[in-house]
């Protein structure tokens, strides 16, 4: 299955970055693909295109703050859930969110 | 520019085993070497972020951080502990190797929160996680962080 995710948190200096590796690395152990994009204190990186999000089985916002260009998930099943949840239990989110 | 870290501000064999022990002696080192405005208000922050949410990502590390006006110029300091520090991890485990990050309220800093963010996920990486483990030298740790901004074209 093909993933996609967010992760955003109020400082932007390291849980959000924690946070994507910790979902790559679930993902890649469960054999499915995902793609994280990281809003942190220096802005959006690896950036999702509305294609990417449109395809992807799967959508996780895994976020403790407004987004920045929300708007590209509106009408869409996302699984949103904090950003501890995400770095906890990685696999738990990524099945929630293909289920 | 200033530099993000230096060797005054790296500990290889700390005798502290208090999580606020560690944080103590790093926020002092960061305060001395001029990156912090106040000790206290810098180390309200990181005791602060750390309860809304642990910074102990297991396999032995932590990245306490704060961001706000207490911070001067972007900082990390680094203190390995001789004993494993109890620091709510993620992995249930001990912590004995800490990165103390220091950002400014107001980022104008790109270069070097790239890093620092490059940093916390390099930490996923087995390899490198023991390479820090292993170091024995602050001109390696040093090197490691040189190393990542050569690595990301920095």
């Amino acid at each position: 299955m093909n993933l996609v995710a967010v992760t955003a948190c109020p400082t932007g200096v390291a849980h959000t970055y924690m946070a994507k590796v910790a979902l790559e690395k679930e993902a890649k152990k469960l054999g499915h693909t995902i793609k994280v994009e990281t809003q942190g204190a220096i802005g959006i990186e690896n950036g999702l295109t509305q294609k990417e999000i449109e395809e992807a089985d799967g959508i996780i916002l895994a976020i403790e703050m407004n987004i920045l260009k929300a708007e590209r998930f509106k009408g869409k099943k996302v699984l949103k859930i904090s950003v501890s949840k995400a770095l906890k239990n990685p696999e738990d989110a990524i099945e929630k969110a293909l289920a | 520019m200033k530099g993000l870290i230096n060797e005054e501000l790296i500990y290889l064999d700390l005798k502290e085993d208090t999580q606020l022990q560690v944080l103590e002696k790093l926020s002092e080192a960061l305060y001395k070497e001029n990156r912090i405005f106040s000790k206290e208000d810098f180390l309200k922050g990181v005791l602060a972020r750390e309860e809304e949410i642990t910074t102990g990502f297991g396999n032995g590390f932590a990245i306490p951080h704060c961001k706000g006006q207490s911070v001067k110029t972007p900082s990390i300091a680094i203190g390995r502990t001789e004993n494993l520090v109890k620091w709510n991890a993620i992995d249930d485990k001990g912590v004995n190797f800490i990165i103390l990050i220091a950002v400014p309220e107001e980022n104008k800093d790109n270069i070097h929160l790239k890093i620092i963010s490059k940093l916390a996920s390099k930490l996923i990486d087995e390899e490198f996680r023991e390479k820090l483990h292993r170091t024995t030298s602050k001109d390696e740790i040093i090197q490691n962080i040189i190393d990542i901004k050569i690595e990301e074209g920095m």
